[in-house]
Formats: C-alpha cells, sequence, structure tokens
C-alpha cells in the first residue's frame, strides 16, 4: 500500500518534472518515449516491491465518428460499446503478460479505462518498466494528484435569487422549464444529500453515486462543502426561504472525485467520466445524465490533454461537458485544462451587475485548437446563495459557480427543440 | 427520454443567445457574453420548423419544348430559389452553368436538367426536353429569303409563308416547309425538300442545260440534285428538258431551246423564250408556247381535253380541240 506522505511525495516530484521540462506528462511521453518523465520519477520513488499506479495508454483509438443512431438510447449504447471493444481488443497483446504477472503478485489491479482507451494498472515497478517496452502500449502517464478547488465562502448577503433573476431563469420556470425529468451530474467533492434543498432531487438507487476512491461506496457525502455549493446552484429548491437553484426539479447524480483530503487522480477522474456514460454498468440501459458539470481544473494553468478523449465520448452521446473556466486570472493566457479543450463549454465569472470577476482565468487558449476566445461564456459567480454542508447556506465565489449555472439551464433546454410540445404541469415532458 | 438537441445545438442555443459584455464581440474576459436562460430557449424553439421542402426552378432558356438550329448560339438561362422561410439555397447547378451555352452541335432530341438543393438537404431537379433540328439556318419569317453558303448547308424556311432558298455551292439541304417555296439548289448533290405547299424546284441561274424529272425526283445539269415534295419545275436559260410526274405540275422552261413534258395529271407547260417542244400528256394541260417568236415551238396537248396559248404561228400544233 502507498502511504499519504508517499502520494504526496509523488506530486511534489511530478509537479518539479513539469517545471523542469516545461512539458506535459502523458502527451509528451509518446514523443520523448514510452515512459512519461513524471513516471520515471515515481519509479525511481517506489521500492521495488510496492506497488504504484500508472495509465497504460494503448494503441488505437474508438472511431464514434461513424456511429449512426437513430435514437438517444441506441445511440449511448453504441457509444459505450465501441469504446469497450475498442480498450478489449487494444489490450489483447499485453494481457498474458498482465494475467501471469497478477499470479506472482506483481499486479495488484488492472482497471479497464475505456473511455480514453487505457488501462489504470497498479503494479511494481519492474512490472511498469517491462510494459514500456511491449507492443501495443503507446504511453504510460502517472496517475496524477489534483487538489480541489479552494472554495471561497463569506458572509456577505446578496439579494436572494438576483443570480437567477439576472440569467432570467424565473422566465424558464413560468414556462414550465423546471428540470422536471431531466439528470444532472456533478464531478465534485461529492455532496451533501441530506441538505432539505438537494435531499429530493437525488435519483437514488445504486446508479446514482460514484465514489472511485471507495471511501463512501454508497451514500453520498461530501466532506468539503465545495461539491454541495456547487450542486445548489443547479437543482437547490426553496427550503431556505429563497430558490436557489435553475433548475429546482431536476434530478442530481454525482461523482466524487475529490477524497476527504480533498485530492483527486487521473485514474479516479478517467473512471469517473467512464461511470458518467454508463452508471449502472450496462450499456443497454440509458441512465446516463443529461448535463455534467464541472467545477475542476487540473493545478496550473495551461494545456493538458489528459482527458481530451473522455470528453470526446460525454459528446459523443450529446453531453456538453461544462467546466469551469478556472480561477487563474486577471492575467491573459491564464485558462486552464480541461476547460479550455475545444470540447468543454469554458464558464467564466461575473457578479450580479455583470462586472467581471478579478481572479477568473482569462484567454485566449490555444489548447488543442486554433487560438480562440476564453472562457467562452459567463454567468453569475460571485457572492451566489446556495446550500452548503450541514443543512446550511453560504454565499459562493468563483468559476465553481458559475458552471452551474450554465449546467443549470442546459438541463431543461437541452430537452427542448422546434418540435417538442410545451411543457405542462399536467404532462410531464 | 434523452435529449432532443445534439450537444453541438445546445452549445450554440447558450453561446448565440448570450448577452454580449465587455468590448462588443466575443472577448477574452466575457466570451460571448452573459448567459440568459430565456433568451437560451427562446433560440431553440423559436427555430424555424424543419424545412422539407424542396426549393423550386425556373428553366428559362431552354424552354421545355422550343426547337433550334443546329450549331445556333443559345445561352442557358434558368435560377432556382428556396421557399420564403425556407433554411436557404445550397445549390443551383443546370447541364451547364446559367449563362453558358447548352449543346446545339448536333440534331435530336436533347435534355437540359436543373438540380438544386436547400440547406437542409432538399432536392429538387427539373428537365427541359429541346430538339435541335438539322437545319444551319432557319427562317422566322414568312416570304423571306435565305441564302446559303459555298459549303454545304441545311437550310431550312420555318416560319411558314412561300420563301426562297438558295443553297448556292456544296452539297445542300433545303426545306421549304410550309407554304409555296422556291428552292435553288446551286451546285453540288442537293436535296430539295419542298415540303407542304406548292413548291417549286428553281434552276434559273443555273449556268448550265438541265435534266430534270418530278417523275424520278431527280435532276442533272447543275451538279445532281433529288426532290421531294416538289411540284413545279423551273428551267436554266439554258435548253432544259423538264418532265412532270402524274399530279399536277408546273413546267416552265423559260430561255433556251426547252423540253417539257408534262404527265398525266392537269399540267402547266410555259415554253418561254428560245424553240421549246412541249407536250402536255395526259390530263387538261394548259400548254403556253407564247414567247413573241412566230414559228420557234412545237406544241402537243396529248390525251385529255387540253388548252393552248400560242404565237400566230407555231412550227406544230397537235392534239388540241
Amino acid at each position: 500500500m502507498v502511504r499519504a506522505r508517499d502520494v504526496l511525495g509523488v506530486a511534489i516530484l511530478l509537479a518539479l518534472a513539469i517545471l523542469l521540462f516545461g512539458i506535459e506528462p502523458g502527451r509528451a511521453a509518446t514523443e520523448a518515449g514510452v515512459l512519461s518523465p513524471g513516471v520515471e520519477a515515481a519509479i525511481n520513488g517506489t521500492d521495488t516491491g510496492d506497488t504504484m499506479t500508472v495509465i497504460v495508454e494503448l494503441e488505437g483509438e474508438a472511431d464514434l465518428g461513424s456511429i449512426e443512431a437513430t435514437n438517444q438510447n441506441i445511440l449511448q449504447r453504441e457509444v459505450i460499446q465501441e469504446l469497450q471493444a475498442e480498450t478489449e481488443a487494444a489490450s489483447e497483446q499485453i494481457e498474458p503478460f498482465l494475467d501471469a504477472r497478477e499470479a506472482t503478485g506483481e499486479v495488484e489491479r488492472v482497471i479497464p479505462l475505456w473511455i480514453s482507451t487505457s488501462l489504470a494498472v497498479t503494479a511494481t515497478p519492474g512490472v511498469i518498466e517491462d510494459l514500456a517496452t511491449r507492443p501495443g502500449v503507446a504511453s504510460i502517464a502517472p496517475n496524477k494528484t489534483i487538489p480541489e478547488p479552494a472554495t471561497l465562502t463569506s458572509s456577505a448577503t446578496t439579494a436572494p435569487e438576483a443570480n437567477l433573476d439576472l440569467i432570467r431563469a424565473p422566465g424558464l420556470w413560468g414556462l414550465g422549464y423546471t428540470g422536471r425529468d431531466t439528470v444532472i451530474a456533478s464531478m465534485d467533492t461529492g455532496v451533501d444529500a441530506g441538505h432539505p434543498d438537494l435531499s429530493a432531487q437525488w435519483r437514488g438507487g445504486t446508479n446514482s453515486w460514484f465514489d472511485p476512491n471507495n471511501e463512501h461506496p454508497a451514500v453520498p457525502t461530501d466532506s468539503s462543502g465545495h461539491g454541495t455549493q456547487v450542486m445548489g446552484a443547479m437543482v437547490g429548491r426553496d427550503a431556505g426561504g429563497t430558490a436557489i437553484g435553475v433548475a429546482p426539479d431536476a434530478q442530481w447524480i454525482s461523482a466524487k472525485i475529490f477524497d476527504d483530503r480533498g485530492f483527486a487522480t487521473t485514474v479516479g477522474i478517467h473512471r469517473s467520466f467512464q461511470w458518467l456514460l454508463d452508471p449502472d454498468g450496462t450499456p443497454a440501459t440509458p441512465d446516463a445524465p443529461d448535463v455534467v458539470n464541472a467545477s475542476w481544473a487540473l493545478p496550473d494553468p495551461g494545456c493538458d490533454l489528459e482527458f481530451q478523449d473522455d470528453l470526446r465520448a460525454l459528446l459523443a452521446v450529446n453531453i456538453l461537458p461544462v467546466f469551469a473556466a478556472g480561477n487563474y486570472g486577471p492575467d491573459p493566457n491564464t485558462s486552464v485544462s480541461p476547460a479550455n479543450y475545444p470540447e468543454a463549454l469554458a464558464v467564466g465569472a461575473a457578479d450580479n451587475s455583470d462586472t467581471i470577476y478579478q481572479d477568473g482565468s482569462r484567454g485566449p487558449s490555444d489548447c488543442g485548437e486554433d487560438p480562440n476566445t476564453f472562457p467562452e461564456i459567463v454567468a453569475p459567480g460571485v457572492d451566489i446563495r446556495t446550500t452548503d454542508l450541514f443543512g446550511t447556506y453560504t454565499a459562493a465565489t468563483g468559476t465553481s459557480m458559475s458552471a452551474p449555472h450554465a449546467a443549470g439551464v442546459l438541463a431543461p433546454t437541452s430537452r427542448c427543440g422546434p418540435t417538442s410540445p410545451p411543457p405542462n404541469s399536467a404532462a410531464p415532458w | 427520454m434523452r435529449p432532443n438537441l445534439t450537444a453541438a445545438e445546445q452549445r450554440s442555443a447558450l453561446v448565440g443567445s448570450a448577452v454580449d459584455l465587455g468590448q462588443e464581440g466575443p472577448d477574452n474576459d466575457y466570451g460571448f457574453g452573459r448567459i440568459d436562460a430565456l433568451a437560451a430557449y427562446d433560440s431553440i424553439t423559436n427555430q424555424p420548423p424543419p424545412d422539407t421542402t424542396p426549393p423550386s426552378i425556373d428553366i428559362v432558356t431552354p424552354a421545355d419544348g422550343v426547337t433550334y438550329s443546329r450549331g445556333q448560339a443559345v445561352n442557358a438561362s434558368y435560377s432556382c430559389q428556396d421557399e420564403a422561410g425556407g433554411s436557404g439555397l445550397a445549390s443551383c447547378q443546370g447541364t451547364v452553368t446559367d449563362g453558358s451555352a447548352i449543346d446545339t452541335a448536333t440534331p435530336g432530341s436533347k435534355t437540359f436538367t436543373v438540380m438544386a438543393t436547400d440547406n437542409s438537404g432538399n432536392e429538387a431537379s427539373v428537365t427541359s426536353t429541346y430538339t435541335v433540328d438539322e437545319c444551319t439556318t432557319r427562317g422566322t419569317l414568312a416570304g423571306e429569303t435565305l441564302t446559303g453558303t459555298a459549303g454545304d448547308d441545311v437550310i431550312c424556311g420555318g416560319g411558314g409563308g412561300g420563301d426562297t432558298i438558295k443553297g448556292l455551292g456544296g452539297n445542300d439541304i433545303l426545306k421549304g416547309q410550309g407554304g409555296a417555296d422556291k428552292l435553288l439548289g446551286g451546285t453540288g448533290q442537293d436535296l430539295l425538300d419542298g415540303g407542304s405547299g406548292v413548291d417549286t424546284a428553281s434552276y434559273s441561274t443555273s449556268l448550265t442545260a438541265i435534266t430534270a424529272s418530278l417523275a424520278t425526283n431527280s435532276a442533272t445539269g447543275e451538279g445532281s440534285d433529288a426532290f421531294v415534295g416538289i411540284e413545279n419545275l423551273l428551267g436554266s436559260p439554258r435548253a432544259d428538258t423538264l418532265t412532270g410526274s402524274d399530279t399536277d405540275n408546273t413546267l416552265t422552261g423559260g430561255d433556251g431551246n426547252d423540253t417539257e413534258q408534262g404527265g398525266a395529271g392537269p399540267d402547266t407547260i410555259l415554253g418561254g423564250g428560245g424553240a421549246d417542244e412541249l407536250f402536255g400528256g395526259g390530263g387538261n394541260d394548259t400548254v403556253n408556247s407564247r414567247d413573241g417568236i412566230n414559228g420557234n415551238d412545237s406544241l402537243a396537248g396529248g390525251p385529255g381535253t387540253d388548252t393552248r396559248v400560242t404565237d400566230a404561228r407555231e412550227k406544230s400544233i397537235v392534239g388540241f380541240p
């Protein structure tokens, strides 16, 4: 087992590697060698008998572009099956080797990350080095550690609902679009499912909560508050006396990518994206959410395409990944990944008077695309009244709070179209 | 139950309806602006219904059913239009580009097709069928004179009415078509086709004597000609031999010592100048030898009740009442 101190140590080594070489772990590895510098550093820091976790990126890419489906349910199933089949085929070459080393105890665990044609492998340094020489392995990237976004809360009280009035959410409710029959997912620190403004909208069952860190496998939990604040802005109701959520009738599910100490890993995030596509592990049942909100970013501004395959898979099933633009402003060129991928909807923040939030990340960005403006859009993100731990309320600030406004608008609007019958109270649409 | 909108449509609904902030247009602080839930909804629901109507196509030239002369310069003229409120015209392409020359190089039935698509992928296609006739020159008026070239021509009278068509040199085809036409093949091997009406094969400009027969529908002397639908013959100023058919013919010898032989029909035989030998043949013919010179012509009426018009004295007159 890897002790906590060791994890931090790896993180520090990785940070040094990024500074020293000025390259991104993972993607750059394919040019510099199969083993990324981050992994080499981690190998050197791991005892030969200990195990470490890496992401083995396989050669091969799922062909999502050619999938044609007559409806959304079939599309979801076919995208998932194509991703899974591609990863299974791509891992055939190294499977006998992994099986043999699993028998000797040198391989502790192998988790398919079919969303990005990769495997999360927990094994000894010797096995990792051996893997790097094997055909079918494109690159080996470290399982990086990502700290949760800082939560800025204040006691400032703004007029209730000012943020919702500004974006004219009540007008949408008046038309019947309150998010009913839609599902919003968050990737965050968890959700306090006991909050009176949130408890009724949890979708429930065994396919509505995912904890890749396995600290709270069954019941939605949040030990930080960040995830509860974000969820409140999306689906919060009015138990506190004022309406706080953009889509108060939407159901929610959540992947708790950050553990109770506030750290996420790249493997855990890949697994969470994968869970979002197929929460019950059965491709034929269409239980993916309508909208995904991601109020998190990699630790430093810049471009790291680690999760690009994951976002592409979401887009392939018509889920627009909504990302907080990041809080690395006000300087130009402070965009951060994954928000700055072309696949993401990057949401910056402004206050309720439409004045830009000083610390929001600014563009332009050329991450995975030609230089483009960044962020893509802004939403209220300063002193947003929302749910907090223990059934309380707080005023939260940052692009983490603006992104859920966009996700909350998408939930009902993603369901309407020129041919949709207008919703009414008698007939759910 | 899943979204009706694709991810791209969701993105454009949010981004396209945002309230522009900061500097005009997208910028690196506010992007496309601040989100507006109601405007996003409006931008989706106010989209026009799907366009299922194909564009309309108007072909001005070539109009359906028209006939052009071979080699005639005709430029295509057509236009396409998507319906009001439609998704807009995406393409409009004819057999040739609008304003370019259409195919009139060879005779026959031709088609000209214009295809149009709109931005929703609806397709339309309209075809005009036109005919290129074999005429290299085509008349448009009644009673005009059409003149060919020294080469091979196909000249059509067109337009109705009696036309005068001159083939000049070359192996020509002269088509009188409607009306009482006068066809002058000129030199070369010509085909003289009178069409409807009472038409005349004329050798009035021939420099050589002619032997022409409406019984065999052929003539030699000024080249070698064939006749179709010719009722009358007009000889050259030389000593011609003109022969009628079994129908009603007018044979006109003109100057020169001509021999003219009517067929079974009621013919009119005109000797003209010179010492002519005129035979009415069967039928009630009119034989006219009057040329102001006494005693030079011979007339024979033949069977039937014939009429003669002569000078005061002729060389020989037989077979008249």
